[in-house]
């Protein structure tokens, strides 16, 4: 396996991972928000925002994704020659694992942050008011997903 | 034993349920609350009463509510929409038919008591469930029993060989009990809910404590073991050893259990006043506090029975304190019987 190949499956991890994740935690959300609007619609613009929270995480991961294919240097202009005809495999591996902390980060605070919204939204169909304690402890579950991005960042522009 | 107080739904989310939850948490925000319920007993006349509850969306499918005659069938709509509800959501249609098969069980206990008090009280008759209210009245009165189920059929041929003779009517709802909640634990426990399991444990329990100790007040405590129910938490065997026991020693019997306060302030006011009012009230609010703990689960079934049962009991304290009303039964005597599930 190329050194390329590797750092692509690293692309493709930090992707679908977070983006599972994300798929899940807004399915599950924007289903109780679905239920709540039912009987309230006019609550639509309160949960708007708890549906979409979970969300983040899956462009956490296609950030992170674009970030290497940029470093690879497989689109945009590079001056000089582009990484990718000259990555070894060792640098393959660095890319690879620097893809890992949003991609495990995003799928796993993604899908509680899902449970969190949901049940603000749940919460917000008995207090209007509340939905915006809601959101507070919900971006408690964001916190981790953006550590795994910031390493995932600090890891891909390391000096090499 | 089922300590309501302590008790936590186990943490197994179903996410078949989260659009259900959504929906009965917006619904759960239009439940009566305790000072609703104040207000409404606290009115001067039942025309007021239903006035209130017509502006808090009970007679919202109604295109007009002229007085309390249109009462019963204005609650009637609500049940059926609550219904409806459950069998539009439930994604197990086991449990929608066992919440409609209880209104077939409540029926058969309204007919088989008029026939046996030679009364007639097809105004209390509910026209919801799984079978027509003719195809019962045919298989009580004619015993016709072509198009009900073979439950119901069971049920009628051993309250007609059993119960036929005794004096006392609320003992057929102990018959008609004790037969529902075996053919509902044969759906319930196949289906591996522990929260309704439990609820229907704690029904049971509950169900054989006011049969034993209305029994025991009645003297009849020779036929206790033919209509105990199994499969509650407290043994039959308990109660079996209570038999001819002192009303002391029955409070002291359950003294250390979760039902220590339903007995001890049951037994009490049955001895005060000769009444069972407390004991049911005790009973109901028992139940409503476990029904609550659903709160406790984000997703599943939980919240959407809860929700049902819930509102099967705000009809049953909304119609106590309407009829309390129009037979002008005094404000206390209601708020007793009636608050006690709102605590």
């Amino acid at each position: 396996m190329t050194g390329l190949e590797i750092a692509l499956i690293g692309v493709g991890l930090a992707v679908i991972l977070a983006g599972i994740g994300s798929a899940i935690g807004v399915g599950v959300t924007a289903q109780v928000a679905n239920g709540v609007m039912s009987e309230e619609p006019e609550l639509f613009g309160r949960v708007l925002l708890l549906t979409a929270l979970p969300g983040t995480q899956g462009i956490y991961g296609f950030l992170v994704g674009f970030l290497v294919i940029m470093k690879l240097g497989l689109i945009g202009t590079t001056t000089g020659i582009p990484l990718f005809k000259t990555l070894t495999v060792g640098q393959g591996w660095q890319l690879f694992l620097s893809c890992l902390p949003i991609a495990f980060a995003g799928i796993f605070s993604a899908i509680h942050q899902g449970r969190v919204c949901a049940t603000g939204v749940e919460m917000t169909a008995k207090q209007p008011g509340g939905a915006g304690k809601a959101m507070v402890l919900a971006v408690f579950v964001e916190f981790y997903a953006v550590l795994g991005l910031l390493a995932s960042i600090l890891l891909i522009y390391r000096n090499w | 034993m089922i300590e309501v107080s302590r008790y936590r739904p186990a943490f197994k989310p179903d996410l078949r349920y989260a659009y259900a939850t959504g929906r009965i948490r917006a619904l759960e925000s239009r439940q009566l609350r305790r000072q609703d319920i104040e207000r409404l007993i606290e009115v001067r006349h039942p025309e007021e009463a239903v006035r209130i509850l017509t502006e808090g969306g009970y007679g919202g499918e109604l295109p007009r509510l002229e007085g309390w005659s249109d009462f019963e069938y204005m609650l009637e709509i609500q049940q059926r929409s609550v219904i409806d509800l459950l069998s539009e959501l439930s994604k197990d249609t086991s449990i929608s038919d066992l919440f409609l098969e209880r209104y077939d069980f409540y029926n058969l206990k309204v007919l088989l008591k008029a026939k046996y008090s030679h009364q007639d009280l097809d105004h209390l008759l509910i026209g919801i469930g799984r079978t027509s209210i003719d195809l019962l009245k045919k298989a009580v009165m004619e015993s016709d029993y072509r198009g009900v189920s073979g439950a119901i059929k069971d049920i009628i041929g051993w309250v007609d060989t059993v119960w036929e003779g005794m004096l006392d009517p609320q003992l057929i709802d102990v018959a008609v009990d004790n037969r529902m909640y075996d053919r509902f634990l044969s759906i319930v426990v196949p289906f591996g809910n522990r929260f309704l399991h439990d609820w229907l444990r704690l029904e049971i329990d509950l169900a054989n404590l006011r049969t034993f100790l209305r029994l025991k007040w009645l003297g009849l405590e020779d036929i206790m073991d033919q209509v105990l129910v199994k499969g509650g938490t407290i043994e039959e065997l308990k109660f079996l050893s209570l038999r001819g026991e002192s009303w002391e020693r029955v409070i002291e019997a359950f003294r250390k259990t979760g039902y220590a306060d339903v007995v001890a302030e049951g037994v009490g006011h049955l001895l005060d006043a000769s009444s069972f009012s407390r004991l049911e009230s005790l009973s109901d609010g028992l139940i409503i506090s476990f029904l609550r703990r659903a709160k406790l689960q984000p997703f599943g079934i939980e919240p959407l029975i809860a929700y049902v049962l819930l509102r099967e009991y705000e009809f049953k304290a909304v119609r106590a304190i309407v009829v309390g009303k129009m037979n002008g039964v005094a404000d206390d005597l209601i708020r007793e019987r009636v608050v006690n599930g709102y605590v």
